[in-house]
């Protein structure tokens, strides 16, 4: 999923990210950003180079003649396509319920229940679904089904990308019933419109805004979705652009087919972005004032049967596969596991992602507080040109799909050596790339906001350079980062691409280990696996926070 | 006689505040409510409306109670400070929703809306949106609909008080002027006692949940009583 398994939130502020505004930078800082966005910049020229050169090596009248890769293509639009169509069809009818249901008893840990698969390593959202929606699973239990359908292939796909999507898309939606004023209710009622008029002049217009948007985002995470695909597709006839890429790489040694795959998703990349960028709209909603619009049709029966209906139903779809986590999880312990690999495994991901999330922090800031520069009316041709690479620099990474990035960084590193050790170096590099659009997205808003505020005082207090951040940068910014940090490390802990490209036998993490487990059907073993693993980056996001910003 | 609008004994728990409201207005009269902040002025209105449920007591019109009774119901209609508009809508649909809340509506409702628009000075900008009105055109709209809706009680939630104090004289003048047109009986938040002493012929004055006095708006505006002495600065 989103850049294997992550706060899908975020990648969609990524995508539907704001421009920032003008601003002067602490001195520093601006150069520091400068050097990093020629860095990134660089790094991403030279994966381009390296691809078009490897590519340029096969022939692509092979490509265009390939029925195989015909079907590929079409299937990757069409899961994607699917995907989008399921999720957010069932999105705003629970959405609109949880809107009109502002008040009852238990609706906090309910939208806490919703938010878990949005921080869920793929890897261990897979095993959820395969736990509760599987052939031996709990549903297929429950109900004592002779026939049970096969989770691999795509209807398999399509359940996992629901599971990852469908929460997010409400997560996506609810703001934009938040966006309806107080009045807007207080007319309703006062005009006697029913839940029909209402939904027919008040939400549809919303959803007609907001929805585009949210379609885009989903398409995206599922056109790129790769650990899914990887160990649900089960096998040729359902397989993506990112899967077929990582064969042609790491079955069949294929380089010059991976080089050809590659461009072509890097333009398949490139034309859905720029249709999705197409969508966004203005919102001309006006701002509402905080308290939940109270609404005169909550309360009657059709409205709360209803609404109950579709609020029982999701909790269900999305809380099958957390339960079913957390129960064969702690039933896993009770058999033998090989503990000394799962704790290297632990060990080795752990120092990647935080090495990882670190790099992609330090990125992130320097690049966020770099992005605001005097206003261009007075500055010269080379600062004007500095300033569109930077904003460039960090949006790069998201419009190469992170299999691309992945493929790009392995060919780079593997021309020169294949010791561990680089292995290592590379997939901490492709991890920063990979984490850096997350963590711009997190901080510009708060570096916008911190300028706004301080900017002025600090220029005419002369507070600049060290003593700048020290006193004032980073204690205002400080629990951004600390949640960039935390974030690009929990991203780093459910990697798979990086890992799979790189690792061999003795490098391994527990996304890894989790995905072995789970092709060779050891589900007990992937069950206490997957639970170390939800745990592991639960655990990790919740110390970052609270240890490097200084919460309680 | 009794009054036509009666609040008797309306109570209300805010937060840890309790309210209780007591509050006669004569039919076709225009009372304006004025008093600190946070003293429930808003919350009396919304209870009047039908927008928030009283913990106990009785809300009457003409003898009639609607304590109860849904928000559409009521013989009352209701302008807010803002959002009266929806934004996606243009000015003659935000008006021909207080005719039919779907909005499907008879060649005659239609030329009620314009009629209406006229009415407030607005002729021929029926077909412009919200973002391309100022803030004193958008509040006419929003009379309009009222106008439309036709309940002979209007309850105005300081709408004006966003706008200049030009703006703000014209729109208290075209209330006044409809009111006599209409026989509206007005009942009116404001923060600003100029706006009371201009239209208003009673005052209340709330503090602390209650309604402390009910009097000729010069009275209440000249009035020996500490609290509103301390809430006018005198």
């Amino acid at each position: 999923m989103a850049r294997d398994g992550q706060p899908l939130n975020l990648q969609a502020s990524v995508i539907m990210t704001a421009r920032p505004i003008a601003g002067q930078p602490p001195i520093g800082i601006a150069s520091l950003g400068r050097i990093a966005a020629i860095i990134l910049i660089a790094v991403i020229a030279a994966i381009l180079m390296r691809l078009l050169d490897q590519a340029s090596a096969g022939d692509i009248r092979d490509l265009i003649g390939d029925s195989y890769l015909r079907r590929v293509v079409a299937f990757t639009l069409m899961q994607a396509a699917l995907s989008t169509l399921l999720s957010i069809g069932l999105a705003v009818p629970v959405t609109r319920a949880l809107a009109r249901q502002s008040h009852f008893p238990g609706r906090a840990v309910l939208l806490r229940l919703f938010s878990l698969p949005l921080v869920m390593p793929a890897l261990v959202a897979i095993f959820g679904v395969v736990a509760a929606y599987g052939q031996q699973g709990w549903m297929a239990r429950l109900i004592g089904v002779e026939a049970w359908p096969s989770i691999y292939g795509l209807g398999g796909i399509l359940v996992a990308h629901v599971f990852f999507n469908l929460p997010l898309a409400v997560r996506l939606l609810l703001p934009a019933w938040q966006t309806v004023p107080a009045e807007s209710w207080r007319l309703a009622a006062q005009l006697g419109m029913t839940s029909g008029h209402i939904f027919r002049l008040i939400e549809g217009p919303l959803l007609r805004r907001a929805l585009p948007q949210i379609a885009a985002t989903i398409f995206m995470l599922c056109f790129v979705s790769f650990a899914i695909v990887l160990t649900l597709g089960g096998g040729p006839r359902a397989s993506t652009l990112e899967v077929a890429i990582f064969q042609a790489i790491r079955f069949d040694a294929d380089l010059p087919r991976a080089g050809l795959l590659a461009v072509l998703e890097l333009v398949l990349c490139l034309i859905a972005g720029i249709f999705c960028r197409s969508l966004t709209q203005r919102m001309d909603f006006a701002a509402g004032f905080g308290r939940p619009g109270w609404r005169h049709d909550a309360a009657t029966r059709s409205a709360r049967i209803c609404d109950g209906i579709w609020i029982v139903l999701a909790v269900f779809f999305v809380g099958l596969p957390e339960l079913a986590l957390l129960a064969d999880g702690l039933l896993g312990f009770t058999i033998d596991l090989p503990w000394p690999a799962i704790g290297r495994a632990a060990l080795l991901g752990l120092s990647i992602s935080l090495i990882a999330g670190a790099g992609a922090t330090f990125f992130g800031f320097v690049l966020a507080a770099a992005g605001h520069q005097p206003s261009s009316r007075r500055a010269g041709l080379f600062i004007r040109l500095m300033r569109s690479l930077q904003a460039l620099a960090g949006l790069l990474p998201l419009a190469m799909s992170p299999m691309v990035l992945g493929i790009g960084f392995y060919l780079l590193v593997t021309d020169y050596t294949d010791s561990d050790l680089w292995s290592v170096i590379g997939i901490i590099l492709l991890n920063i790339a990979m984490a850096i659009p997350f963590c711009l997205a997190l901080l510009m808003p708060a570096v916008d906001r911190n300028l706004q505020q301080h900017d002025r005082l600090c220029r005419e207090l002369g507070i600049v350079g060290v003593n700048r951040f020290r006193l004032v940068d980073w204690p205002s910014l400080r629990p951004q980062i600390a949640t960039a940090f935390a974030l690009a490390t929990s991203l780093g802990l459910g990697d798979l691409i990086g890992i799979s490209l790189f690792g061999n036998p003795d490098l391994r993490t527990l996304s890894m280990l989790l995905y072995e487990q789970l092709s060779a059907y050891r589900m007990d073993q992937a069950a206490a696996t997957a639970l170390i693993l939800l745990l592991l980056v639960l655990g990790v996001y919740g110390a970052i926070e609270r240890l490097a910003g200084g919460k309680q | 006689m009794t009054a036509y609008l009666e609040c008797r004994a309306l109570r209300f728990r805010y937060e840890d505040m309790m309210m209780c409201f007591d509050l006669a207005v004569d039919r076709a009269s225009c009372v304006a409510v004025i008093g600190p902040s946070g003293a429930g002025k808003s919350t009396l209105l919304a209870l009047i409306g039908g927008f928030e449920q009283a913990d106990g007591g009785s809300v009457s019109v003409d003898g009639k109670e609607i304590t109860a009774a849904p928000a559409a119901q009521r013989p009352v209609t209701t302008l807010f400070q803002d959002n009266n508009l929806f934004a996606h809508l243009t000015a003659s649909q935000n008006v021909g929703l207080g005719l039919h809340p779907g909005l499907r509506l008879t060649d005659a409702q239609r030329r009620d809306v314009e009629q209406a628009l006229e009415q407030v000075g607005l002729a021929g900008f029926g077909n412009r949106r919200p973002a391309q009105l100022s803030g004193g055109e958008r509040q006419r709209v929003a009379v309009a609909r009222c106008l439309v809706r036709r309940r002979p009680i209007l309850l105005l939630d300081e709408p004006f008080g966003a706008l200049g104090p030009a703006m703000r004289q014209e729109m208290l003048d075209l209330i006044d002027a409809l009111r006599h047109q209409h026989g509206l009986t007005v009942l009116m938040v404001t923060h600003d006692p100029a706006d009371a002493a201009r239209i208003a012929d009673r005052t209340a004055f709330v503090a602390e949940g209650q309604v402390v006095l009910t009097d000729a708006t010069k009275d209440i505006l000249h009035s020996d009583l500490p609290e509103i002495r301390d809430y006018l600065g005198r």
